[in-house]
């Protein structure tokens, strides 16, 4: 079954439905159909309504003037319904009427109209002054109308149900007939309708009345009237649709038409309107998912944590064995303290040499410039390789400065020496002949500084003392007054400061720079040695060179206790790259499609 | 007034750095303001110092208070730090107990992270090949090798003449020259690094 | 000869200076009118500029080492381009979710990382993205400044790290943190061992001077893409300059 759409305000309601579902209109009844078996429900003044309805004829539009348009000539015949008396509606008494509204009406001379002028047209033309108790319709009529329901609800007679829209034409029929009009009493719809639709209905019913009446001359019409005068070719002689079956209007101001939509459809209860809560229903499900569309936006600007790789790798394990591999051949030598490896052979090495000759030329208590400018992490190397060079210095009395451009520097120095003197033959004679002169601030530009003045630029050793003013160091001016200046340096660019800032002036002067190199600077530290002129007379690489240092002045310093280990180390390392490499090799080249990382 | 900063921050470095560089060229004529404004240098280097001392100590600050996963070893730095600098400055920086956290701490730690890097490099060479197989990265590991074997006298072996022989080719001549040619243009890139500070194209200032 | 350099060995560094000055104005004032200068493809620039785009992607942020050089030490031309990298990186990983993070072991570079990284979101009008804790002094030694990165590695999402600066073999241990973390790392130094050390260990090594040239393959500017020029140039003089001093040590008999 198709849904039934509501009257009112034309939304789809299902068939079962009385009453419309969104605004509450009755639906089983149509405007446009009223159902006349259904009177028994209704109020007398509708049925009245009703009943007049039916006494209304509906003219045909063969019978309506050819050059009056349709929606013209239904109000012509609405007015000839209104002309129609009434059959069922009760007479009323016509009502007193206020005098000025007599008065008002009374000298208004009714002019003959055109025949040729629409009806509607020609009865605007200025109508008979009537009394006012002769017409029929009057709004006035309607409020007495309204004044005697009231006063009959007052007496306690049942009156007819009054819409909120009152017209009074629903108290009495709303086409108010000729007779109607003549005798005042105007208690249908119209009764409250302006006056010139009252004159429209009179004088129709003049005319329709009088058709014996002698036709009214025609008015004398302007030319550009005359030129809007519709021609009579365009007018349709007949209508175009057929309105015999569509039922009359018989409330509102189309009263009396056919085919038209109801202005006021008779079902039409005017009630108050629903009152719908602004509380918003929610359902769980949309609780459910307004929550997640909240987490989700505030999740939007945290960053997720990713997931955590795993621990135990391919190459965590691989890592795991080439450190075994490295540690045990080497902890093992350490051990066992074995002198199977012969130190390096001096003679081969011609900084050692240098160094070893530098030393043994200078005179007793020879101001020794010192410099400790590596990181502590080298220490093991280079305490290895600077040991036999310090303690031959110290034993040829050498007075040692110690200074450092490390911030760290000072306190290796301490370390250095407090390591030299706990030698099992320095215990009760350690070395005391030297000053820990501090840190020099700036690298670069303190070595400058250091090289025009080192009594400005290191004024005091660590206790605060004035080691310039008396002892070794008082005959110091200039940086050139060392007898020898030892740079221990495991960074190329801190040697390449020092050959740069200070060598000049060492040079200038006559001056020896020499240095203890670890073994990655020793290959950029050697042009400066082997240049010509040397810009570094005397140059040890590394353990290899510091072993060298202790075969050549046959001491026993760390460097003979460490190289056994060290020698091993060596040989275990260059094993492990070949086996790494051979291994990668032979994975790539069995699975050629994969690539390697 | 942030462009007038900015372009007062421009002048000062560019001035600063003209003179200094000017004052090396004529040093009898601008050596006096040279030597000042490096003097001025070394003063800032050291309230740098400082200031990158309390830098890191707000951000490991930062790091305990806001909870931060593995926070507990930040709470170990500023403990640390905290400790050695009362330590320090009450015994001195060749006091006792200074050189007791020296030799006892920070020697240690350092000396073990050096050895970690031994393993890792020869972890890294071991799967050089792996990951960038050509034939200059066998060239690389040949030379790793030769270097190696050649740096000491082998274990039970001894010296090896001809390993010494190589050794000397390869780092007293070859690396000698690829390093001058690597420094040459380490070099080239200073001076235009430099010069582009001199301009104002490089404002590393905040300018 | 030598005294010939100890006598106007200032003023030939003076025209020096002066000559580079004026190939890179030069430059500056015709690559104009060639914006479209083909520069050697290097594949770790490459491979960078891909990973910032997937750090961005991914949420993840980028680590910039400028190492423990200082400004007023030799190695400073390093850290110069060390901040101009961090700069091209600020800027391209400015839309990221995580800015990158800084690290260096030096006081003074520290605070320049920092400036540089606040200027950098000035002018992009990000200020809000600024924190002066991107911009970290991780240690006061090259060791110490290792042990402080490799937790930033390990622990902070790390994308990619770009070495790039002053360090020394211990640069292995970073590259090690960025391969067991699975970032990328690409590395450059100015020193020899740390080069060689990068080329061993790290995914994608620059050598020689392409470190210098990052700010020319990063687009900071026309005027790096000068002086790369310029270093062109220079760099064939020496070498001009080399062999004919070679050759005439050769044939004049040394001395």
């Amino acid at each position: 079954m198709t849904d039934i759409l509501c009257p009112v305000c034309g939304k789809p309601n299902p068939p079962e439905a009385e009453t419309c579902q969104f605004c509450q209109a009755p639906l089983k009844t149509s405007a446009f159909t009223p159902d006349f078996d259904e009177e028994s429900d209704l109020p007398d003044w509708l049925r009245s309504l009703n009943a007049d309805q039916n006494a209304f004829p509906v003219t045909s539009p063969a019978e309506e003037p050819s050059n009056v348009p349709d929606w013209l000539s239904s109000i012509g015949g609405e007015t000839k319904e209104k002309e129609q008396p009434p059959s069922e509606a009760p007479a009323e008494p016509a009502q007193e009427q206020p005098d000025w509204l007599t008065d008002l009406t009374k000298d208004q001379p009714v002019e003959p109209l055109s025949a040729d002028l629409p009806v509607w047209l020609s009865e605007q033309a200025p109508a008979p002054a009537t009394p006012l108790s002769d017409e029929k319709q009057d709004w006035t009529d309607g409020w007495t109308s309204g004044e005697q329901a009231a006063e009959q609800q007052a007496e306690g007679e049942p009156s007819p149900s009054v819409p909120a829209f009152t017209f009074d034409a629903f108290e009495e029929p709303e086409k108010p007939t000729a007779s109607e009009s003549e005798s005042g009493d105007m208690e249908g719809p119209l009764s409250t309708l302006p006056d010139w639709v009252a004159d429209v209905t009179a004088e129709e019913s003049e005319a329709e009345g009088g058709e014996d009446e002698a036709a009214l001359a025609p008015a004398q019409l302007p030319s550009w009237l005359e030129a809007m005068r519709p021609a009579e070719s365009d007018q349709p002689s007949t209508p175009t649709e057929d309105l015999s079956g569509a039922s009359a209007e018989s409330s509102g101001p189309l009263i009396g038409l056919r085919g038209v939509l109801s202005a006021e459809p008779i079902n039409i209860r005017m009630r108050r309107a629903a009152a719908y809560s602004l509380k918003l229903r929610v359902t769980d499900e949309q609780k459910q998912r307004v929550a997640l569309l909240e987490q989700l936006l505030a999740d939007e600007p945290k960053p997720k944590a990713l997931p955590a790789a795993p621990v135990i790798t391919a190459q965590y394990v691989f890592r795991l064995l080439i450190a075994l591999a490295l540690l045990l051949p080497v902890i093992w030598a350490v051990a066992s303290n074995g002198r199977l490896t012969p130190l390096p052979d001096a003679s081969a090495r011609p900084g050692v040499m240098a160094m070893y000759n530098l030393v043994e030329r200078l005179p007793a208590d020879a101001p020794v410039l010192v410099a400790f400018d590596y990181e502590a992490g080298y220490s093991g190397e280079m305490d290895a390789a600077a040991s036999a060079v310090l303690e031959h210095l110290l034993g040829r009395g050498a007075s040692l400065a110690l200074v450092s451009t490390s911030a760290t520097g000072p306190a290796l120095a301490e370390r250095f020496m407090a390591n030299l003197n706990q030698q099992p033959e320095r215990v009760n004679n350690p070395y005391t002949n030297y000053a820990n002169l501090g840190y020099i601030p700036g690298g670069s530009i303190g070595l400058y500084s250091l090289a025009k003045s080192p009594r400005q630029s290191l004024p005091y050793d660590l206790q605060g003392v004035d080691v310039w003013a008396s002892g070794p160091l008082s005959s110091v001016n200039g940086i050139a007054d060392f007898s020898l200046v030892l740079v221990l340096v495991s960074d190329p660019e801190t040697a390449r400061a020092w050959v740069e800032q200070v060598g000049p002036t060492l040079r200038q002067d006559g001056a020896v720079l020499a240095m203890v190199a670890s073994a990655q600077t020793a290959p950029l530290v050697q042009p400066y040695f082997s240049g010509n002129p040397r810009q570094v007379e005397a140059l040890i690489s590394g353990l290899a060179g510091g072993g060298a240092y202790e075969n050549a002045s046959a001491s026993n310093g760390p460097a003979r206790r460490v190289w056994d280990a060290y020698s091993l180390g060596l040989v275990v390392s260059v094993f492990v790259i070949l086996v790494g490499t051979a291994l990668d090799v032979t994975y790539k080249a069995l699975l050629p499609g994969k690539k390697g990382k | 007034m942030k462009t007038i900063f900015s372009l007062i921050n421009v002048v000062i470095a560019i001035a600063a750095g003209a003179l200094v560089f000017l004052g090396y060229v004529f040093p009898d004529l601008l050596g006096g303001m040279r030597a000042i404004l490096l003097q001025w240098a070394i003063i800032l280097a050291a309230f740098a110092l400082l200031v990158g001392i309390l830098n890191l100590m707000q951000a490991h600050w930062r790091k305990v208070t806001t909870k931060q996963p593995k926070a507990v070893y930040s709470l170990v730095v500023l403990a640390s730090l905290v400790a050695t600098l009362l330590v320090t400055a009450l015994s001195g920086p060749a006091g006792k107990w200074s050189l007791w956290i020296y030799n006892n701490l920070q020697v240690p730690i350092e000396i073990s992270l050096l050895a970690v890097l031994a393993i890792v490099l020869a972890y890294a060479a071991a799967r050089l090949m792996r990951r960038r197989m050509t034939w200059y990265t066998g060239m690389f590991l040949v030379t790793v090798l030769l270097v190696l074997l050649s740096t000491a006298p082998l274990y039970l072996i001894g010296e090896v003449s001809l390993l010494n022989s190589l050794h000397s080719l390869i780092v007293d001549i070859l690396a000698v020259a690829g390093a001058r040619g690597l420094l040459l243009g380490v070099a080239l890139g200073t001076i235009a690094a430099g010069l582009r500070v001199l301009m104002g194209a490089d404002r590393p200032y905040g300018g | 000869m030598s005294a010939l350099l100890d006598a106007y060995g200032n003023i030939l560094g003076l025209l020096l200076a002066l000559l580079c000055l004026g190939l890179i104005i030069l430059f500056v004032a015709t690559g104009r009118n060639k914006p479209g200068r083909n520069l050697r493809e290097i594949p770790a620039f490459q491979r960078f500029r891909r990973e910032v785009g997937l750090a961005v992607e991914s949420g993840k942020r980028l680590h910039i080492s400028l190492g423990h050089g200082g400004i007023n030490e030799i190695p400073a031309g390093s850290a110069l381009v060390g901040l101009t990298m961090l700069d091209r990186c600020a800027r391209a990983a400015s839309i990221s979710d995580r800015p990158p993070v800084a690290t260096s072991g030096d006081p003074l570079l520290a605070i320049l990382s920092q400036d540089t990284l606040r200027g950098t979101y000035h002018d992009l009008n990000a200020e809000r993205l600024y924190d002066p804790s991107s911009g970290r002094l991780s240690g006061l030694t090259p060791l110490s400044f290792t042990a402080g990165a490799i937790p930033v590695i390990h622990d902070e999402q790390i994308s990619a790290n770009i070495l790039a600066g002053h360090f020394g073999g211990e640069v292995a241990l970073l590259t090690e943190a960025g391969e067991r973390s699975g970032s990328l790392t690409v590395g450059g130094s100015d020193n020899i061992t740390a080069q060689a050390v990068l080329y061993a260990s790290a995914q994608e090594p620059l050598i020689g001077e392409e470190l210098y040239a990052g700010g020319a393959y990063l687009g900071a500017g026309s005027i790096h893409a000068a002086s790369l020029r310029m270093q062109d140039i220079l760099r064939w003089l020496l070498i001009a300059l080399i062999l004919i001093g070679a050759l005439f040590k050769l044939f004049t008999g040394g001395g």
